[in-house]
């Protein structure tokens, strides 16, 4: 019996082959081939090529189930700048792909966790939307967060 | 931005944002409020508190209702207690992620040293520890952000023949927001219940006055909406908070009451740990533990047998933990959940008990027992502190002082 593959095209337009038994592994592709029996080309608009790339790394691993927790663990460890495993936790999410969300936002939180709130919205590109004068306010009623 | 989609059946509409593409990247956390979610769900509770600074989006996302919701299961891990002035960790697995919290209670100049009184889902009820009762000062602490409020003294506790029998603190981390405080004055021979609330910062009598065979209000616990206290027998009282009323329980009378060793909170379960009966020098170390949810009716209390606890290995391989006069020297100081070292996801209670010089942790499923913490260069007082033993916790409501 052959196995059968799927094709996974990123928001860049780039193929990408994976084993049918492996794409399942994200549950928003096994309801897609659930549904309709997933014809030809897969599309996931939001999904760069080089997450797309991780991600199918990541579904094609060859690991016993009790390595596997140590396993996904390394994987992001050695991912470890937080652009790239915001972009994989975002398609971990959209996909489905639960031990692998897990592990990537752990690894996103362990490493903010310690950071001010200016490092906090640097590496994460959140706008402060208080004003100088709310923030000095928030400022003097919590001065134990600083 | 749609909020908390539910993933998998949504995969139409997310195609349909493909030309969303300019917000992905840098931006992407910042717009997309489900994985940013994730992550903070995963921070300890300091930065989370911390961070509900970096703005008002934040603020709004980690103070939501919904965002509690999640976090709920974390904190209900409770990761050690104080014994007096003393933070003991109970070394569980998800110890890692909640930072230690203070070290001392000193947290306010009062002279006459302060005590915990009760904990209750992340925040503490202290008083003055020594000195003249009615001179004592009551204050809610929270161990975690060391922010604390000091109580106004109880209208009418000094004046003459009465006496402030209890305090009970009633806080829960999503369904009341609000601390309350319960306090029975005994009034000549007649008791009263005045109550507290944070949010209006006033006392008020709520049962003016009621006659009381049960004269002892002791270690109030928080449960189900209701303050129960630890002596429960038929016809002893309990107080429903939410309905300010004082009600009576409906407990099967029975003949004698077995020694109570333990009467607490954890996780929404009710536990009450109880010698079990028997004469024999060991059957102080044999035990039930009772375990009640919302929905039990406390007239069955003792059909939910949930452990049989036998802990004659402890004084085996403890011989400091002499043998009196019909009982150990030891004390149930919690009943907890929590996840052992070596087991990744998989929760289960625990008994911890002091013994002079050491706590020890029992795990109740598998019955093995370690110890945690050597105590014996900071009490020399046998198992006296343990009575002051109380848990940590914490909560993600700090403003509420």
């Amino acid at each position: 019996m052959s196995k059968k593959t799927l094709t996974l095209m990123s928001k860049d337009k780039q193929l990408f082959n994976i084993e049918e038994h492996l794409a399942v592994q994200s549950v928003t592709i096994r309801n897609m081939v659930k549904e309709d029996g997933a014809s030809s080309v897969i599309p996931l608009p939001r999904v760069d090529s080089e997450t797309l790339a991780l991600v199918i790394e990541y579904l094609n691993r060859q690991q016993a189930p009790e390595e596997d927790e140590d396993y996904v663990k390394k994987f992001v460890d050695e991912r470890g700048e937080i652009p790239t495993l915001l972009e994989l936790a975002q398609a971990a999410l959209d996909l489905d792909i639960k031990k692998l969300m897990d592990a990537a936002c752990m690894k996103v939180a362990d490493l903010i966790k310690d950071f001010t709130l200016e490092e906090v919205r640097e590496a994460l590109r959140i706008e402060n939307d208080r004003t100088p004068e709310e923030e000095k306010a928030i400022r003097d009623e919590f001065q134990w967060a600083f | 931005m749609a909020k908390l989609r539910r993933i998998g059946n949504t995969l139409k509409f997310r195609l349909s944002m493909a030309d969303d593409e300019a917000t992905m990247s840098g931006a992407l956390v910042g717009s997309n409020d489900d994985l940013l979610t994730q992550i903070l769900g995963r921070l300890p509770v300091t930065s989370i508190l911390r961070f509900k600074l970096v703005s008002k989006h934040w603020n709004s996302l980690l103070s939501h209702r919904r965002f509690t919701l999640l976090y709920h299961p974390t904190l209900s891990l409770s990761p050690g207690l104080f014994i007096r002035n003393f933070y003991i960790p109970y070394g569980f697995n998800h110890e890692n992620r909640t930072p230690p919290p203070l070290r001392s209670l000193s947290f306010h100049p009062d002279r006459r040293g302060i005590k915990i009184l009760q904990s209750c889902n992340g925040l503490l009820l202290c008083c003055s520890d020594r000195g003249k009762e009615r001179d004592r000062k009551y204050y809610i602490f929270n161990p975690t952000t060391n922010h604390f409020a000091t109580v106004p003294s109880v209208p009418g506790c000094m004046d003459f023949g009465t006496k402030i029998c209890s305090m009970g603190l009633a806080f829960h981390r999503i369904d009341c927001p609000q601390y309350k405080i319960i306090c029975i004055l005994r009034i000549k021979r007649l008791f009263q219940i005045q109550i507290y609330s944070s949010d209006i910062g006033q006392w008020k009598i709520c049962v003016k006055s009621f006659y009381s065979s049960q004269t002892s209000f002791d270690n109030g616990v928080y449960w189900n909406k209701a303050i129960y206290w630890s002596n429960i027998y038929s016809d002893a009282w309990y107080f429903k908070v939410d309905l300010q009323r004082l009600q009576k329980l409906s407990l099967p009378v029975q003949f004698r009451q077995p020694a109570t060793y333990y009467f607490g909170e954890c996780g929404g379960h009710l536990h009450l740990v109880e010698r079990r009966d028997g004469y024999y020098r060991e059957s102080c170390l044999h035990m039930n533990v009772y375990e009640m949810n919302y929905d039990d009716d406390f007239i069955s209390m003792k059909k939910l047998l949930k452990y049989e606890v036998e802990l004659d290995e402890l004084p085996v391989a403890y011989p400091e933990m002499k043998f009196h006069p019909n009982h150990y020297e030891f004390k149930v100081l919690d009943v907890v959940m929590g996840v052992e070292e070596e087991e990744e996801e998989k929760e289960t209670l625990f008994m911890v008990v002091g013994i002079p010089g050491k706590v020890i942790r029992f795990n109740l499923a598998d019955k093995s027992f370690k110890e945690i913490f050597d105590l014996t260069n900071i009490f020399r007082l046998g198992t006296r502190p343990f009575s002051e033993a109380r848990r940590y916790t914490q909560t993600l409501n700090p403003k509420n002082f």
